[in-house]
Parts: C-alpha cells; structure tokens; sequence
C-alpha cells in the first residue's frame, strides 16, 4: 500500500497543480465580471416595491448600496464632457476604436475605482461578499456559512449514490451480457437519463411521500429527509456512469489479460471486479468533473422540490428580488467548486496517465 | 436531400453506397432508434396538428368541470379554471418545441461558425475562443441562463435568446475538433495546392465533412433544451404564463400534486417521453453514423 502511495505521489508535479490553479483565477475573475455584468443591466432592482418608496429613501438607499455609481469603468456620458473625454473620443472615432475594455478608456484610476464593479472586486478581495439586499441586516457570507453545508451534504450523498448505483447498474449489466437483465439495467439507465429532475423528484415524492408514507415529502430534518432529494439528484447522472462502466467492463472482457486472470483460477467476482472494473476507470475519473456540474445544477432544482434550506434554493429567490450580493456569492462559490473539480479530474487524470500532463 | 436518398436505398438489398443510405440502412435496424423515431415523429405532428387535434380550445375555461380526474371527455381532466389539460399539453407542445427547435438551430449556427473558423485558423483567434469556452464551462449552465434571461426577458424570445447563448459551446467544441482533424487530410492540401482561397475550402471541403457529428449534436442538444426550458419554467424562472410549455404546465401542477395528482402527471410525461425520443434517436444516429 505505501508503495503504492508512494507512487501516486511521485506522479503529482507540483507545477502542473500550480499551473492550474493559477488559470482558475482569471476564469473566475471572468465569471464575476459577466454575471455582474449581466446582472446590474437587467431591469428591476432590490427596491422595487409594488407600492414604490419614497423617492428620498429610493435614493438614500441607492446611495447606501452603491448603486447609484457607474456600473463599469467604461466611457459614461460625464467622461465625455471632460476635457480628456473629449480627446479620447476624438482619437476613437479618427481610428475607429471600439469604445470598450476598461483600461484604456476610464479617465482616471479613481474613477475606475468609483465604479460598482470595482468596488465589488474590492470588496472580494477582502473576501467579503457584501451585505444582502434583502436581509439587510445579513452578510452574504453568513448567509453561505448557513446554506453551503445543506447542499454540500446533499450533493455529496448524491455523488456517493451516482457513483454507487451507477457502478453497479453497469457491472451487473456487463455481467449478463446480452441477457434481460441487462437489458433491463440499460433501459432504466436511458429512462433515467431523460427524466427531468423535477419529474422524478414528483414522482418520487407522489409515491413514497402520499401514498406509501414512508419519507418526508420536503425539508431537512434528519437524515431519512436526505433520501429522496439525494436520490432524485443522482439518478440521471447514475445512468451515465452505469452506461460508461458497462461499456469499460465490455471492452475489458474481451482483452486477453482477462483470459489470463480468468486461466489463473480467480472467481468470476474477482475477474469482474479488480481487473475489469480498472479499465473502466479513466472514463470514471473524466467524466466526474461534468458530472458534479450536473450535481450543482441539479441541486437549485431539487432544492427547491424538496424545501431544502441550500444555496440554491436561495439563489432562486435572490435572482427574483434582485438581491445583487447574494447572487453574486452563490454564482462565485458554484463556479468555484467546478473550476476545483475540472483540477482534481486533471490531476487524478494526469496520475492515471503521465502522458497526459503537457 | 435525406429523404430523397432513403427512398432509393431502402429497395436496394445491398449494403447502399451513399452515407446517408447506409446510415437509414443502420438505423432501419436498431429498436430503441426506430422508437425514438416514432416518438419524434409523433411528437412533432401533435404539435404541429395541435388546433386540429385538440379538443377544446387551449384557453377554454369549463366551471361546471372544475379540477376534474382523467375521464372520456378530458382525458387527462380539467384544472382549476375548468381547461382540459390534454388539450393544453397538446398546445404545450407547440411552445416546447418551439422553443427547443429554434435554440438548437441558433446554437448548432452559432457553435458551427465559431467552431470552424477557430479550428481553421488556429493561433490566438482559436486561443481566445477557447478561453471563452473555459469560462462558460466553469459557470453551472442553468445559473448563467437564468442571469442571461433576467436582463433579455422570459418570454418566448428571451428564453430561446439566453438558452441559446450557453448552448453554442458544445457545439462549438465538437466542431472545432472535427475541423481540426479534418484539416490535417490529404484532400485539404490537394485543395491548397490546387489554390483555393481557404474559405472556399472551409466552406465547401471540410464543412460539409462535419455534417454526421453536427446532426449527433444537434439530435442532443433539442431533449437538453426541453429539459433546461422546462426546469426553467417549473422554478418560476423560464417561461411566464400565459405562454405555458410543458414546464410551466408541470409548475401549475406541482402546487396542487397532492390532491390533484394527473395536473402534474401529465405534463411531466409529455416532457420525459419527448426528451427520451430524441435522446434514443440520438444513440441510434451516433452508432448508425460512426460503423
């Protein structure tokens, strides 16, 4: 075991994790930017009330939230009445320069400085992720500390149970070859993949919530409120892996070092297991990163299914009230937790197979 | 052009000489992808023919038929305002569909377009490109889609728009790669040689020589559509009544599920054996193609 250990390690350049980390900056740097973006020009804001306020406190509030500044550091009307606007402006038109990109065109760093999105970028420097527009007594980052272990737990009992079920779905599968069992396995793993989340999730709900009575319908309690969530996230994502580890188990069973396994004397059980099973592996490792995408995408759904108290079910709401900061920080953690998975599946990838590296 | 190929092939006994007879002749034999071709097919009809087919009229409110089980008259019942759900389902279909179709095509445009010149011309344009494609497969596809349709709107439009802007990307890299192996065959230099501009030879010689993966794409991309446009609208993000897909149909009847059961059960089904048509026609296609 410890040479083996040792061989693992020995496989890992620092470097190469290094590397990648460091890409992973610019991508989410990326990602804030457009989601900010995107977000601060859509119409509606947090303060939007049926019965709209008072247009002193609208702006108080405004000013309060800083959403009274510029958006970006990009050319604003004002810039361009200053004298270097106006030069600016000039040299674009003369050379027909596309007036965006932030560098170039703000008048000065304070001004740059001034805009909402750097002041949010300040702020996450600081690794704060700003005050709620709707709980304005909350920061985001509680509201995260609160919520982020819910899904966590969630999505990490659904990655157990994709894997579990998907694993062995696939190695029965290949074991009956050819046979009604297997093509039982492989007709739930396509009528799996085509359900929709929150199909399964009503089913589910319809049949061991209302008329069995054996699971709680929605909220998180305990842990038997833990299955159907867990099992209505893993399920679609559990037919991929059966149908990939089927597909390894297959092609691995016509290879002649299991003949040899198989000559030796191992039992069936073992021949399926060690040897096949590795050679379906790489394909395993690959496809983990996409499919804790899938994880993350799925849990706003069945979050919300489910009355789950989790990020996303927060994100859902967040996005209806325009709360700016809480978007932003689910947005950011989400996008975080893909970019630190696609690493680890490189890095696991590149252990697997050193030819890959470079 | 398909079509008009099958015809011919299919009275042949011989294994047919063109891609497409042999990729019909293929297909003609799989189960699961001639089932998927069924349900498509049926599918597409249903909406198509919906105003013929349907019983009522979609908006049609019955108040002496309130919240009504499955019965001769309504097959799939009635909801709270007395409409017959088959015949909103049947409508429903118009806008799934409607929607999926016209955001795969933008995508499979789109993801074609920059996919290929990105593989053709290499160097940064393709390095840029692809640092894009990282960003967005670091964003959880359904989070940007809902930021994106926050600020283009949640009618039919926007959703197409802001479902469509996420989806290019596969596209695009299944294009790319393909472009990429592709450039390096003989037949590519042999156009060189013969001093073809290089977009002629794009276009004209190694384009339509990515048609097979393109369709596989295009094939998946539609079922994933139905399923993000559909999850969307159930959350109460996607679509706003009154246009009702099949999502927003199933999100009406999430809230009465407990004792009106078939208000949810319907829609849903509609949206399963839909995307399960077009994910079994895809299998098919993709096996029938690469032999």
């Amino acid at each position: 075991m410890s040479t083996t250990m040792r061989r693992f390690l020995d496989r890992i350049s620092l470097a190469f994790i290094a590397r990648r980390l460091l890409w992973g900056i610019p991508v989410l740097l990326a990602v804030v930017v457009v989601s900010f973006t995107v977000l601060r020009f859509a119409p509606g804001g947090p303060f939007d009330r049926e019965k709209p306020l008072p247009p002193t406190i609208m702006k108080g509030l405004r000013a309060q939230y800083k959403l009274d500044r510029p958006i970006l550091p990009i050319y604003t009307t004002e810039a361009k009445e200053t004298p270097r606007g106006k030069e600016l402006a000039a040299f674009e038109k003369e050379y027909s320069v596309a007036s965006i990109g932030p560098v170039r065109i703000t008048t000065s760093a304070t001004g740059a400085a001034n805009t909402q999105l750097f002041a949010y970028l300040g702020q996450l420097l600081r690794g704060d992720l700003g005050v709620s527009m709707k709980y304005t007594e909350v920061n985001v980052n509680d509201i995260l500390r609160a919520t982020f272990p819910v899904s966590l737990k969630l999505g990490a009992v659904a990655f157990l149970l994709t894997y579990g079920i998907g694993v062995l779905l696939g190695v029965v599968a290949a074991r009956f070859r050819g046979t009604w069992i297997d093509g039982a396995a492989m007709v739930i793993a396509t009528l799996g993949f085509s359900m929709p989340n929150f199909v399964l999730g009503a089913f589910l709900i319809l049949i061991f919530s209302l008329w069995m009575r054996l699971l709680p319908p929605a909220l998180w309690e305990g842990p038997a409120y833990v299955i159907l969530p867990a099992l209505t996230l893993a399920m679609g994502p559990a037919t991929y892996v059966a149908r990939l580890t089927r597909s390894g188990v297959l092609d691995a069973l016509d290879e002649e070092y299991i003949r040899t396994a198989r000559a030796k004397g191992l039992s069936e059980r073992r021949v399926l297991l060690k040897h096949a099973l590795t050679n379906a592996l790489g394909p395993l490792i690959t496809v983990s990163g996409p499919l804790l995408a899938t994880l993350v995408t799925g849990s706003f759904i069945v979050e919300q299914v489910f009355a789950i108290p989790g990020m996303g079910r927060y994100f859902i709401t967040a996005v209806i009230d325009r709360d700016y900061p809480t978007v932003m920080g689910v947005t950011l953690v989400y996008a975080a937790l893909i970019v630190l998975a696609n690493i680890v599946v490189d890095v696991l990838y590149a252990v697997a197979d050193p030819r890959v590296e470079e | 052009m398909t079509t008009a190929v099958t015809q011919t092939s299919s009275t042949e006994p011989t294994l047919p000489t063109t891609f497409w007879g042999r990729v019909w002749y293929r297909l003609r034999r799989d189960r699961f992808a001639m089932t998927g071709l069924f349900i498509v097919a049926g599918a597409a009809i249903l909406a198509l023919l919906a105003p013929l087919l349907a019983p009522y009229s979609e908006g049609m409110q019955d108040p002496g038929a309130l919240l009504q089980g499955p019965s001769v008259a309504h097959p799939f019942g009635t909801d709270q305002l007395g409409r017959d759900l088959f015949s909103r389902v049947l409508f429903g279909a118009r806008v799934s569909m409607t929607v999926a179709l016209l955001t795969s095509m933008i995508a499979v445009a789109l993801g074609t377009a920059l996919g290929a010149v990105s593989g053709w011309l290499g160097g940064r344009i393709d390095n840029i490109l692809m640092r894009i494609v990282d960003v967005l497969y670091s964003f959880p596809d359904l989070l940007l889609i809902i930021i994106i349709s926050v600020l283009v709107g949640q009618g039919v439009f926007g959703i197409t728009l802001s479902l469509s802007l996420v989806s290019w990307v596969t596209v695009a890299r299944v294009v790319r790669g393909e472009v990429l192996s592709i450039k390096q065959r003989p037949f590519v230099e042999a156009a060189r040689a013969m001093g073809y501009p290089g977009s002629r030879i794009l276009l004209r010689h190694v384009l339509p020589h990515t048609i097979g993966p393109v369709i596989v794409t295009l094939t998946f991309r539609i079922p994933a559509v139905i399923l993000a446009e559909s999850t969307l609208s159930f959350i109460g993000l996607g679509l706003q009544p009154p246009a009702s897909s099949w999502g927003v149909l199933a999100s009406h009847g999430w809230s009465a599920m407990t004792f009106y059961p078939h208000l949810i059960l319907f829609p849903s089904l509609a949206i399963f054996i839909t995307i399960l048509g077009f994910n079994l026609l895809g299998d098919g296609l993709r096996d029938a193609m690469s032999k």
